[in-house]
């Protein structure tokens, strides 16, 4: 692992590598993608890829090996790399590389440009290796310009495709990719579903993610508002409830607090949606402040949070408990592992480089390949810092966010508390928790709850909660 | 990717927007509503915590939540503000003054404060701000809150343009405005903004504003139009959807339909709600009152009293009547509303409350005031009927009067009789001032009792008065009159002839007692009176007497008896006891004079006994016993009867029955009751004993005491009797012999002091011979004692007693003779021994010197003798006579037996020859006084220790007695059967 033992900002690091970089064109001036697509097929994937962003920048990558190369480094390393040369050329878009295609449409569809994005993937041949990815994209973007029965299609396409493609997969990595993109598939009919508030179809809909999928704790999430909008309140506080469970500890979302609150809410327990909401504030608003002064001294500093994901990793407590929280979860998160295995695979590539020098590429230096790494791996930790900061003000928005849904709640709460103080009436206590309030499905069996938390039923909880709204 | 936070916006803006607070309380108690509004108190500061939280989230920069802070220091300020009113209510109406209302409004104060500033600041920093309306409509609720209420309109206003037509601000901003209008009575733009505003009809608050709008068209005058909503809202306010309007509409309704001239339309109303229809009937009554429309407001009220059911609504519809009539001077109508209210009252049919009643009172005053002038007024001097018919209302309104004001009944009874005395009913005027006076007695009300007697007085002294109860009243007239106090002299001189007046009135009554009563009362009040009293006196007795009524009769008796008619003739009084002593006696002595001694004694023991009876009967029953004891020879009861009715008895009495206490005591006496017949005497000489009794039995009594008690050894009592004997003009006589009695008493216990004192106290310087030998005694008493001086001043009193005895040619006692001889006697023995001591000597000179000097002495002696001889005391005589005999016989013999010492036979022969001339007459005289001496003894029988000599010193020749003398010197001689 090479870490920068000088603290130095990330533009010093981009004219460093500028420079590497210059002087590895000057090296590479006459390398081709014939020799990066050896180098990869060695397994040097992070060692070939400033080779390839050369090429990448100078837009020489028109070949198929160069898809296919450049679908390598989106299945070993990950699009960002890519996406972060692409970003701003607007040469690339007339590339007609599908994996070129993939990764612009990507960016066009976080841009909101759905139609175009949509427009770019259909270019994408049948076959392309990143086709199965590219479905997701197309999927989604149907969904936002609101051409559900398309994207229906188009989801089922996409976990074809990718079952396909797992099938030719070689890698852990790219494996990953696949089933996490099939997942994404697959959960994206029932958010079709969702959206269209056909919300059983859509409960069944989830149900057909497995649990062991990647996604699923964020998916899960998904489902208690599933739950919600279908009034099964206490199925939504049976899957909220499942956050709380060791296995899912890294997991956070406040968004789920926030819909902890809500169920309470709407289930008129107003002590409950009290508890919660005066618990999340005793919780993290204190730290959230700290945090966000904080973050006005470490904006910008990806390698800080890099480091700070690492500390994570190695299991230390942050100080601030909302920082702690939030890095927490994003180290749990798919994305970010997905990063980190590609780390750890590209880490393992100087074993590689410095086993078997006889595999290196012709015309390729060994100790330029060292070089390479090197810049790669710093690149990918910097990619990796650059997530997590942005994940982390992401999660400071939502917290952000939450905060103020749970006074809203709470409000709502007090109104209840003062209509009813203003009617002067007394309620009669009443018992709380039945098993006559639950509902079930086909799909689901009853077992009650006797404390503990069981991987298979984990986010089939349920609460028999009685409603106290009159 | 959801929309979930547009719900959540729904939800939480569906909140915020909540100006209308109400706390609706049921049955809750105090600490209830505090705890309510403690709870929301907390509510509201958590909100406010949560507001400020998601403020400062929005860099305090969101008006939305800036709103929201307002509304909910707003709320916050109303709720505190209602917590500080509480303080006030309950802190003591007298402190509530002294309250620090500013510090006690500190709190709310500051929330509306913050509420303004919020509001303030939104609307200045966010012009653009969509809901300016709502944040308007805030402040112009703070405005309110601190009766700004034109800075309130203004603001209203501003919250009316700056929301859009329809919407909630809009609308509650509008209806607040209304509201504003109606408090100015502005009903015309109030009705235009509430046309405006009240679309929602959903919205709980439209009864409330619809009323108001209601209300506003009934004062701009559309009645068809409030009636209309007025029921509506009523309708609607049956749901517990909207806010209840319906006492307010049920409270309206009846003066809005009253103005319409819908009156029977608001009946059937409320008929048909099965309200309590008096009460607003009430109110259209007033409302029709008030505007001058009586005859309107009868019928209204006619209407209503046939309708009503119960008789309490009754009542309160003849309260409105009694309204109506007073109001309009309709007297008969008003006096019948005003007997029926009270007969309601008096049967306990529907208790009147006390402002019923204060009303009634109050215009009744009123009423009957009027009257009362007009009565008087020279307007109906001349016309009867209408006196008449004002003076029966008066009197029936002071009858209601008196009812109603029964603590001052008494006033209106006054009042009332004034009324009658005006109308020339004197009779029934009289019974009026009657009660009036006995009321304002009762309850020391000196004014109205004073009135009340001056209008008696009045009718009393008035010459029309007459009537069939004329007697009635005016007994009980005079009664009152004579019950206060006159103290002029023409109330005195009235209050005299009064008194009499009723008790003639009394009697004719046959009212004895009362009249008893009465007649003690003007013994008290006119002392002097002595006439008036005993023919009031005459009156009773007789009366009584003839009624057999011997009870009241004794006690009226025994009164006189006892001085209580001090003015009374003595005459009357005696004749008053002789009857009353005649009863007394009338029926024992009956008995008595039967024989029947024991049924006598009863009788008079009866009378005796009887406390009641008078002094003298019981006297005299006791005087009767004693005799009566007497003659049954029962000596101590008759004793004890005799001292019981001696003490009871004046000294004039005693002196006329003192024959029959001489007897007693005669036999107490004889029957050795020493003590008693003393003791008796004694208490009856001291009843005796005054000056002008006169008693002729004094003596007797004062004699048998003395005697008694000497008997009895009871000296110092027997002295005491005999000191008061000058008192008692006991005869000097008697004086004498009992102060002799007790002298001797006194001697002989050798009790001298006493003695002297008793003597000092009978010598009182008068004539009083025997005490010649009481001093005699003293005198030797002095004498034992050694006081010369005064035996000798003793003495003197005894010669003087015996001079004056002798001058006068009164009889002296021989003892107290003797006792004057015995003075002689001893001034003869000393000149007799002073003669003895005389010796005849030699030289013939002194021979004849001593001879001569002798025979002087004896010449001397015999004038002593002769002295002694003439007080008659026969041992004196006998001793002067022995002593002369003595000395003469002893000059003879020393004559004789002298013999010149140294002279010659011869001589001594011739001598004695010449002397024998001498000697011999002397010894002649010698046994001329012997013999006389013995002659004296035996023709006088004297018995003296000078008898032996006599008969003993020479041979009495004539007698042949051959008795040595020499063996008695002293003694007598008597026979064999004690005869001299």
């Amino acid at each position: 692992m090479f870490y920068f033992k000088n603290k130095l900002s990330d533009k010093a690091i981009l004219i460093i590598m500028f420079i590497f970089a210059f002087t590895f064109t000057k090296t590479w001036a006459r390398s081709n993608i014939d020799g990066v697509s050896e180098l990869m097929e060695n397994g040097l994937y992070f060692s070939s890829w400033p080779i390839v962003r050369e090429d990448l920048k100078r837009n020489n990558l028109r070949s198929e090996t160069a898809d296919f190369v450049l679908s390598q480094v989106i299945f070993k390393m990950g699009a960002k790399h890519i996406e972060s040369i692409l970003s701003d050329d607007k040469n690339f878009k007339t590339n007609g590389l599908p994996s070129l295609k993939y990764i612009w449409a990507k960016i066009l569809f976080k841009k909101g440009q759905y139609e175009a994005a949509i427009k770019i993937i259909r270019s994408m041949p049948e076959d392309s290796s990143i086709r199965a990815l590219s479905y997701l994209i197309e999927g989604s973007a149907l969904v936002f310009i609101d051409r559900p029965e398309e994207a229906f299609d188009i989801f089922a396409d996409c976990i074809n495709k990718s079952n396909k493609s797992l099938s030719r997969a070689k890698t852990k990595s790219e494996k990953r990719i696949l089933e996490v993109n099939k997942d994404y598939c697959l959960v994206g009919a029932a958010r079709i579903l969702f959206s269209q508030k056909q919300f059983v179809s859509a409960y069944l809909a989830y149900l057909d993610l497995s649990k062991e999928s990647y996604i699923w704790p964020e998916i899960l999430l998904e489902e208690a508002w599933n739950s919600y909008y279908l009034r099964d309140f206490n199925r939504t506080l049976g899957k909220l409830v499942t956050y709380h469970a060791p296995f899912l500890r890294g997991v956070f979302y406040p968004e789920a607090e926030v819909l902890l609150a809500l169920t309470y809410l709407r289930m008129c327990l107003w002590g409950d949606v009290k508890r919660v909401v005066d618990e999340f504030y005793s919780n993290f608003e204190d730290s959230f402040e700290q945090v966000k002064k904080y973050m006005s001294s470490v904006d910008g500093n990806h390698q800080h949070f890099y480091k700070l994901a690492i500390q994570k990793l190695q299991g230390k407590y942050l100080e601030n408990r909302t920082l702690d929280k939030i890095i927490d979860s994003i180290v749990h998160e798919n994305a970010f592992n997905e990063m980190r295995i590609s780390l750890e695979e590209g880490e393992n590539e100087e074993n590689l480089v410095g086993n078997n020098n006889s595999k290196v590429a012709a015309g390729v230096n060994p100790n330029n390949i060292r070089k390479y790494l090197s810049f790669s791996l710093n690149e990918h930790r910097r990619l990796m810092g650059e997530y997590v900061l942005d994940k982390v003000k992401k999660k400071l928005k939502e917290l952000d966010k939450a905060f103020k849904d749970m006074s809203y709640i709470k409000l709502e709460v007090l109104a209840h508390e003062k209509k009813k103080l203003y009617a002067f009436d007394e309620r009669t206590a009443r018992e709380r928790g039945d098993v006559k309030f639950l509902k079930r499905n086909e799909k689901q069996y009853f077992w009650t709850f006797n404390g503990e938390f069981w991987a298979d039923e984990l986010g089939d909880y349920v609460f028999a909660l009685g409603s106290e709204c009159e | 990717m959801f929309k979930k936070n547009n719900i959540l916006f729904s939800i939480l803006f569906s909140i915020l927007f909540n100006t209308n607070f109400t706390l609706v309380t049921t049955a809750a108690t105090a600490a209830d509503v505090d705890n309510n509004r403690e709870q929301l108190l907390n509510v509201l500061d958590e909100e406010l915590k949560e507001v400020s939280r998601l403020s400062k989230h929005s860099g305090h920069n969101d008006p939305n939540i800036l709103l929201r802070m307002a509304e909910l220091y707003l709320e916050k300020a109303r709720i505190t503000r209602d917590k500080e009113n509480e303080i006030i209510f309950k802190s003591e109406s007298a402190s509530r003054s002294k309250v620090n209302r500013k510090e006690i409004y500190k709190g709310s104060y500051e929330l509306f404060q913050k509420a303004q500033k919020t509001a303030t600041y939104i609307v200045h920093k966010h012009k653009n701000f969509d809901k300016r309306g709502e944040v308007y409509y805030i402040m112009a609720f703070n405005a309110k809150e601190f009766n700004e209420n034109d800075k309130a309109k203004k603001y209203f206003k501003l919250a009316i343009t700056s929301s859009q037509d329809g919407t909630k601000t809009n609308n509650k901003a509008n209806l607040a405005l209304a509201e504003l209008f109606m408090n100015d009575e502005d009903y015309r733009e109030a009705k235009n903004v509430y046309e405006k505003s009240l679309t929602d009809k959903n919205d709980k608050w439209w009864t409330k504003d619809a009323y108001n709008l209601a209300y506003a068209y009934y004062k701009l005058g559309d009645y068809n139009r409030s009636i209309s909503l007025l029921k509506e809202v009523f309708k609607l306010s049956s749901s517990s959807a909207y806010i209840n309007m319906s006492k307010s509409v049920l409270n309206i309704l009846a003066v809005v339909c009253s103005d319409a001239d819908r009156i029977d339309e608001a009946i059937s109303f409320y008929e048909a709600q099965k309200q309590d229809i008096s009460r607003y009937l009430i109110k259209i009554a007033k409302n029709i009152m008030e505007k001058g429309q009586s005859t309107k407001a009868e019928k209204a009220l006619d209407n209503g009293f046939k309708v009503v059911k119960s008789d309490e609504e009754r009542v309160k519809i003849l309260i409105l009547y009694l309204e109506l009539y007073n109001k309009f001077e309709r007297y008969e109508k008003h006096l019948d509303v005003v007997k029926r209210l009270k007969d309601y009252d008096q049967k306990n049919i529907v208790k009147l409350d006390s402002d019923t009643i204060e009303t009634i009172i109050s215009q009744s005053q009123k009423m009957s005031s009027t009257l009362q002038k007009q009565l008087i007024s020279p307007t109906y001097a001349h016309d009867e009927s209408g006196r008449a018919q004002r003076g029966e209302m008066v009197l029936e309104y002071f009858s209601v009067l008196a009812y109603f004001k029964k603590t001052k009944e008494y006033e209106y009874q006054f009042f009332k009789a004034e009324t009658y005395y005006a109308l020339g009913k004197y009779d029934l005027a009289l019974n009026e001032y009657i009660k009036a006076f006995d009321g304002a007695s009762e309850a020391k009300h000196d004014k109205f009792k004073n009135l009340s007697i001056e209008g008696i007085i009045s009718i009393i002294n008035n010459k029309n008065f007459s009537g069939e109860n004329r007697d009635k009243y005016l007994t009980a007239a005079y009664e009152r009159y004579l019950s206060t106090e006159g103290k002029s002299q023409k109330a005195k001189e009235n209050r005299n002839k009064i008194f009499q007046r009723l008790y003639n009135l009394y009697f004719k009554e046959k009212k004895l007692k009362d009249a008893e009563a009465l007649l003690l009362k003007y013994k008290k009040e006119f002392p002097q009176e002595g006439k008036v009293q005993e023919t009031m006196l005459g009156m009773l007795m007789e009366k009584y007497d003839k009624e057999k009524m011997n009870s009241d009769f004794m006690r009226m008796a025994l009164l006189i008896q006892n001085g209580e008619f001090g003015n009374v003739s003595e005459g009357y009084k005696k004749e008053v006891e002789q009857y009353l002593l005649t009863l007394k006696f009338k029926e024992v002595e009956t008995h008595h004079q039967k024989g029947e001694k024991d049924q006598a004694l009863v009788g008079y023991l009866k009378i005796y006994n009887d406390k009641n009876n008078t002094e003298t009967a019981r006297k005299n029953a006791a005087y009767n016993l004693a005799i009566l004891q007497h003659e049954k020879t029962n000596v101590l009861e008759s004793y004890k009867w005799a001292i019981t009715s001696s003490k009871m008895m004046n000294s004039d009495e005693i002196k006329k029955f003192e024959t029959s206490f001489t007897v007693i005591v005669a036999e107490l006496f004889n029957r050795l009751y020493l003590s008693e017949a003393a003791k008796l005497s004694e208490h009856i000489f001291h009843k005796l004993c005054f000056k002008g009794v006169n008693s002729q039995k004094i003596n007797v009594f004062y004699k048998n005491a003395i005697l008694v008690y000497l008997a009895d050894n009871r000296i110092d009592e027997a002295l005491l009797l005999v000191k008061k004997s000058d008192q008692c003009n006991i005869p000097p006589r008697y004086i004498k012999e009992t102060g002799m009695e007790l002298l001797k008493s006194l001697t002989r216990l050798k009790r001298y002091d006493t003695f002297e004192g008793l003597i000092k106290y009978l010598d009182n310087g008068s004539y009083i011979p025997y005490l010649i030998k009481a001093y005699a005694d003293l005198r030797d008493a002095y004498l034992k004692s050694a006081r010369f001086d005064e035996a000798k001043n003793a003495e003197t009193k005894m010669l003087k007693y015996y001079f004056d005895s002798k001058k006068r040619s009164e009889n002296i006692e021989l003892e107290d003779l003797d006792e004057i001889a015995k003075i002689f006697i001893a001034r003869l023995n000393e000149k007799a021994e002073e003669f003895k001591k005389i010796a005849l000597s030699y030289p013939e000179e002194q021979y004849n010197k001593t001879l001569k000097l002798k025979l002087a002495k004896l010449d001397e002696l015999t004038k002593e003798g002769n002295a002694i001889l003439e007080t008659g005391s026969g041992t004196g005589i006998l001793h002067s006579y022995k002593i002369l005999s003595e000395c003469y016989a002893r000059l003879a013999n020393e004559i004789e037996t002298f013999i010149p010492p140294g002279k010659s036979p011869e001589y001594i022969e011739s001598f004695k020859n010449t002397m024998t001339k001498v000697s011999i007459p002397l010894k002649n005289r010698a046994n001329d006084f012997s013999r006389d001496g013995r002659k004296l003894i035996m023709d006088n029988n004297i018995l003296s220790d000078n008898n032996m000599f006599f008969q003993f010193t020479q041979k009495n020749r004539d007698q042949n007695h051959d008795v040595p003398g020499s063996y008695y010197e002293a003694g007598i001689l008597m026979d064999r059967r004690g005869s001299k």
